[in-house]
């Protein structure tokens, strides 16, 4: 018994080491939204 | 949202002496009109502005639509495959694509837009050698119509990610642009960010100030 719950936390570890691996690297950039899209107007001017 | 003003030229430093601009604004018009409608189509859908989609394509490509680069990157405005599967993606995540740009996309991929819009994560978390280019290829980013606008949603993107206290960061955006999505720009004012760059990367130094440096191709353009 021990062994088989020893052996579940095993994986279970190793599912949550899994993931992480697999979190998106775009978490360390701002949030985009769609209303900045949607309301997006960008003008130039003479500097 | 108030509109974003950007000035032009953003940096005094200059890459095009006076001597090019009349050829490059002869270059400029030509694109413009080969590619009136596609970059007409990109501005509506995604409201980048066209004469930014315009200076991607010229720096980029010059105009040619089957150009393929070293890594990978391809056509107009020289985006891997790669990318514009996570620009798709990103896009979907942030709820931002609509029914106007998924038109377009499933124009060209088919069903294979389903790959990007059911991933779960960027695929260039993924070593790039293990892109199975089952969702976009190579062949997809040489269509003009489709290159132009996913080159104009990724620009959308990077903009909306810099918009800073003191107005919109174009030179952050174009810097990773040039040098990846995952690039990060110093902090500081456009002068302490051109100069940390420009002792890392001459070719994304010059990119930054070909757009947006004194007789940039803003600039030439005369929208300002």
């Amino acid at each position: 018994m021990n062994k088989i719950l020893i052996g579940a936390a095993a994986l279970a570890v190793l599912l949550a080491y899994s993931k992480k691996g697999k979190q998106d690297m775009d978490d360390t950039n701002p949030a985009i939204t769609p209303v900045q899209k949607r309301e997006r107007t960008i003008t130039f001017y003479k500097a | 949202m108030a509109a974003l003003s950007v000035p032009i030229p953003m940096t005094p430093r200059v890459f095009y002496s006076n001597i090019a601009l009349p050829q490059n604004k002869v270059k400029l018009a030509q694109i413009a009109k080969k590619y009136y409608k596609e970059i007409k189509q990109a501005e509506t859908l995604t409201n980048v502005p066209g004469a930014l989609i315009l200076s991607i394509i010229f720096t980029e490509s010059a105009g040619n639509p089957s150009v393929v680069s070293y890594v990978g990157a391809a056509g107009l405005m020289q985006l891997k495959p790669q990318t514009a599967n996570d620009v798709i993606y990103l896009e979907k995540k942030a709820g931002r694509l609509t029914p106007g740009e998924i038109a377009v996309i499933r124009k060209y991929l088919g069903n294979r837009i389903n790959g990007p819009l059911n991933q779960s994560f960027l695929t260039h978390k993924i070593k790039e050698n293990n892109y199975t280019g089952n969702s976009v290829t190579q062949a997809d980013m040489l269509n003009a119509e489709f290159n132009i606008l996913m080159g104009a949603m990724y620009l959308g993107i990077l903009i909306d990610q810099h918009h800073e206290v003191g107005g919109l960061r174009l030179d952050k955006a174009l810097l990773r642009y040039a040098r990846g999505y995952f690039f990060k720009p110093a902090a500081g004012n456009v002068e302490q960010v051109l100069d940390q760059v420009k002792g890392k990367s001459t070719e994304a130094y010059s990119y930054v100030i070909k757009i947006l440096g004194k007789n940039g191709l803003l600039e030439t353009q005369a929208l300002v």
